[in-house]
């Protein structure tokens, strides 16, 4: 019996889907586009097809220029890493030389007691 | 003596959407004429029922395609169909649209614009129309990817593995989706006092 009830329910859902398609199916119909839009934006797209591709370049093209631009601004990176590197390690010399001479100083200007 | 048919010529107009897309990408205008008009139809008819307003519909139809027009020297063929490439570009400036005038009122259908009446019975006509802008202002309601799936199933009439194509899922998801939808759209009716009449005028 209860068996029955859910087959029943099944079948009243399926139909209630069914009548939902059917509206959906008569109110979701095709609209009729106006004739002279259609010409219109044809003409339009048509005549500037030419004009707007020169606009915007091929793909290849700007991957390309896109590749050279970042290889180009690696090497500047590098350089300049390099340059940085040098520049703190001549630094750093610079200071323990200054060091150095500082404590040579003092060596020879304290008097020996001895 | 039978004579034979002179052999078909292949014209531009009966190109594939393949050769088409690839000439058009090369330079050939009229290729791209001939998916201009291949598609100006459904693209036109997915936004109009996006939108409701044939005036905006117009224009965005147009957007639609000077995009495609401005990209299709980059386009990929990723085995998709080039109509799954342009709902995708409808889609999104259906989706700007609605978020530019999510500020302003809601422009209704234009009934006279959609609704031809041919029935000589004006009370019938006018309840047919009442239940015709529920219907809309239901499916208009819904989320975009069920709206969709509706305006490709309905009015295109795509099977499921096509509209799978062109929302990029599988066909048993759009059958999932399908069927939630009319559960959706089922509760959505029963809750608003509507009544399910038939073009016959039976209830």
């Amino acid at each position: 019996m209860k068996a029955n009830l859910f087959k029943r329910t099944k079948q009243v859902v399926r139909l209630d889907m069914a009548a939902i398609e059917e509206r959906l199916s008569a109110t979701l119909r095709p609209v009729e586009l106006r004739p002279q839009f259609v010409g219109d934006l044809r003409s339009q797209l048509l005549s500037q097809f030419d004009a707007v591709r020169k606009e915007f370049p091929e793909n290849t093209t700007q991957l390309l220029l896109v590749s050279i631009a970042s290889l180009l601004s690696g090497i500047m990176l590098l350089v300049l890493g390099i340059r940085s590197v040098i520049l703190l390690l001549s630094g750093l010399g610079l200071l323990h030389q200054l060091k150095r001479q500082a404590a040579r100083k003092t060596a020879t200007t304290i008097p020996q007691t001895s | 003596m039978i004579e034979e048919p002179p052999a078909k010529v292949e014209g531009v107009q009966d190109i594939s959407d393949e050769l088409a897309l690839t000439r058009a990408g090369q330079g050939d205008v009229e290729a791209f004429g001939v998916l201009y008009e291949r598609y100006v139809g459904r693209i036109y008819n997915y936004i109009y029922f996006r939108t409701g307003n044939p005036y905006d519909a117009e224009d965005l139809t147009a957007r639609v395609f000077f995009r495609a027009m401005r990209h299709i020297r980059n386009y990929r063929n990723r085995g998709l169909p080039f109509s799954a490439w342009l709902y995708r570009i409808a889609h999104n400036l259906v989706a700007n649209w609605h978020r530019d005038n999510s500020r302003r009122k809601e422009i209704p259908l234009d009934e006279g614009y959609l609704w031809k009446p041919n029935n000589e019975h004006p009370e019938q006509e006018l309840l047919l129309a009442e239940e015709y802008e529920r219907l809309i202002r239901i499916i208009r309601s819904l989320p975009p990817d069920r709206q969709q799936l509706l305006i490709l199933k309905f009015v295109e009439h795509l099977s499921n593995a096509e509209i799978g194509q062109i929302i990029g899922r599988s066909e048993g998801a759009v059958k999932s989706l399908y069927h939630r939808t009319l559960l959706a759209l089922r509760a959505e009716l029963r809750s608003v006092p509507f009544n399910l009449i038939s073009e016959d005028g039976d209830q």
